[in-house]
């Protein structure tokens, strides 16, 4: 096995592990994942011409821009009883697929990947996709990565779901 | 005032459904059928949504001549545009060939509007300055009647554009009317007024429009309870929040159809969300001036669906600090159950960048669609339009409770003749008179009356 194989392996099996703790509402255990001075984005996209000089991704307006410190609030706020939006729990699946290893450093590796998420949520057959490109760094902290930036790239300019009340 | 307006072609169930939000003032209910019927909704674009004002956009938004923003007023798709002399325009999206749409982009910069059907072509003002094969089969057409057509009326309030669907409809200052004292305490404190930050972020809800508009009038009952884990957690630290003593609440209602709630620190010179160098007395009177900077929380609608939001807020207690920001909504009917949400973020333009990024921060972080204050209110809203619209709610003619604080429900008291500003104000934020307010309004332009004329039902 080559070497480049190995490495995107390796980044799958992150990827999938922490998809597994999103979907299951292990939060808490997902911050464990996270580097102290994480970066944690989704940009708004709009809807531009084709050629337009400026990018689809805003520079300067977010669903998300985060740090340790807020996701850590948010995280802190799902587990009161009083935290509507997400009681009941929304039922979600995360399907991580076409993992790029981009580029690699000494302790870094930029990562993209495809996510579809799937959220059903209350008494109703309703549910919302939220679907886009993840572009992701990991680091090697001790041994293991730890995801260190992720800005995620969705397919909708308008969101189709009431909130978010969940992380991508 | 008052132009007698179209008001036939309602049903005998949807008119007495409309007279009873006609006498809210008195009884303090409505019926909760408006909040999801087919026929209020189309009645409502008919009347509400072509007689009233409606928030377009913001000038900082299209700074530079070409700039373009596709927007909707009710279900009407519009232009809103800096033409190439450096006015703003709101032009009907409709080109005067066939009819197509003529924006395909959200927004952007140009120096025409070229249709993609047959290619005619409009400049940033919508005079059509191209028709191709003119002269070979088109000899006779004059181009100077085929302009886009403007929106009957279009003007600006400290930078905010409203337009309105109704040539005959009062001026936007008429309209405004008072309510601009309590809008200026928002726009008007700081040189250079505010600024949009990005795009305004989208997305859609599956409730009616009114249930956005009436709660930003001033639910501040709803804070304790929805809210509950933002305050537990100090996101929305207590003592500032409906339940901390320290602060000074006013509900603002009756002002000329619009309605809002602030609290300040009466005892603080300064309530600390924005940069204290950045207030000025240069706009404002001194009396708003000394509210203003005490600010911590105010929520307000602008009839129909424009509302604003300024709170002191921390999305992360442990390591930033509480900061202000003003958040400015329109709330697009799409269906009787089904709202766009548009939101704003907006920053004094002449703060640091520093404070603009963290005011930003707060803003999308706790009032907007991954706002961790505000995604518990949409996890609720959905249920009223469900109920509303069923059989049997629409049968039993369900009623919305709209009496909280108001008479004899409470000590609370009418503080009209002390208080600054105008409008009919009450010493607390636990009462829905802003929320009747609304309401009355809401009966008045589906009546084809003003929103603040005298003569009620
Ligand atoms: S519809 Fe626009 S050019 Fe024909
Ligand atoms: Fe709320």
């Amino acid at each position: 096995m080559s070497d480049r194989f190995e490495l995107r392996l390796e980044c799958e099996e992150f990827l999938y592990r922490e998809a597994e703790l999103l979907d299951d509402g292990r939060l808490h255990d997902w911050l464990e994942l996270l580097t102290d001075d994480v970066e944690y984005r989704v940009p708004r996209r709009v809807t531009r011409e084709r050629g337009s000089e400026e990018s689809e991704f805003s520079d300067d307006g977010f669903h998300y821009r985060e740090d340790i410190g807020t996701l850590t609030t948010r995280v802190k706020r799902f587990d009161r009883e009083y935290a509507w939006a997400e009681n009941p729990p929304s039922r979600t699946r995360r399907f991580v697929s076409n993992v790029r290893v981009e580029e690699t450093s000494d302790d870094e590796v930029r990562v993209k990947s495809n996510l579809l998420l799937y959220r059903n949520q209350g008494d109703t057959t309703e549910s919302d996709m939220l679907v886009g490109e993840r572009h992701d760094t990991l680091r090697r902290v001790d041994g293991s990565f730890k995801l260190a930036q992720r800005e995620v790239q969705l397919d909708q300019t308008i969101l189709e779901t009431r909130n978010l009340s969940f992380f991508l | 005032m008052g132009t007698e307006r179209n008001t036939a072609n309602s049903t005998p169930a949807a008119a007495d459904v409309i007279e009873q939000v006609g006498s809210i003032k008195e009884t303090g209910t409505i019926p909760s059928q408006i909040h999801n019927d087919d026929e209020i909704h189309q009645l409502e674009l008919e009347r509400v949504f072509s007689d009233t004002w409606v928030l377009v956009g913001h000038e900082s938004e299209i700074p530079e001549p070409g700039d373009y923003a596709k927007r909707y007023i009710g279900d009407s798709p519009f232009i809103f545009v800096r033409d190439d002399s450096g006015d703003v325009q709101v032009l009907f999206d409709s080109c005067q060939h066939r009819g197509t749409t003529v924006v395909r982009a959200e927004q952007g910069n140009t120096s025409y509007f070229r249709c993609p059907y047959h290619n005619w072509t409009y400049d940033t003002t919508g005079e059509l300055v191209g028709v191709p094969h003119k002269e070979e089969f088109f000899k006779e057409l004059d181009t100077c009647e085929y302009a886009l057509d403007s929106a009957p009326q279009v003007d600006s309030y400290r930078g905010l554009v409203f337009a309105c669907l109704s040539a005959d409809a009062p001026t936007l200052e008429e309209y405004l009317g008072d309510f601009t004292w309590y809008l200026d305490l928002h726009l008007q404190f700081a040189d250079g007024g505010m600024e949009v930050v990005g795009e305004p972020i989208r997305w859609e809800i599956d409730t009616n429009w009114k249930i956005g508009a009436d709660n930003f009038t001033g639910d501040s009952y709803h804070t304790l309870a929805t809210h509950k884990s933002a305050m537990d957690l100090d996101i929305f630290p207590p003592e500032l929040s409906a339940a901390g003593a320290e602060r000074t609440p006013a509900d603002i209602t009756e002002c000329s159809g619009h309605s809002c709630m602030l609290a300040y620190l009466e005892n603080q010179e300064y309530a600390g969300g924005y940069p204290e160098d950045v207030f000025t007395d240069a706009h404002l009177s001194d009396d708003q001036l000394r509210l203003a900077k005490r600010l911590v929380s105010s929520v307000g609608t602008v009839f129909p669906n424009m509302s604003f939001l300024q709170m002191n807020l921390n999305p992360d207690p442990e390591n930033r600090e509480v900061t202000a920001f003003l958040n400015v909504r329109k709330w697009q009917p799409v269906g009787p159950k089904k709202t766009q949400v548009w939101n704003w973020i907006l920053v004094p333009q002449g703060a640091s960048e520093e404070f603009k990024q963290r005011a930003y921060d707060t803003g999308i972080g706790t009032f907007s669609v991954a706002g961790n204050f505000e995604v518990d209110d949409f996890a609720v809203w959905d249920g009223i339009a469900e109920a509303a619209g069923s059989t049997f709610g629409k049968k039993m003619g369900r009623e919305s409770n709209f009496q909280m604080g108001v008479g004899d429900m409470s000590d609370s008291e009418e503080i009209s003749d002390e208080f600054p500003g105008p409008g009919e104000v009450y010493d607390t934020n636990f009462e829905d008179g802003t929320m009747q307010t609304f309401y009355q309004s809401w009966y008045r332009a589906m009546t084809g009356q003003d929103i603040d004329s005298e003569e009620s039902q």
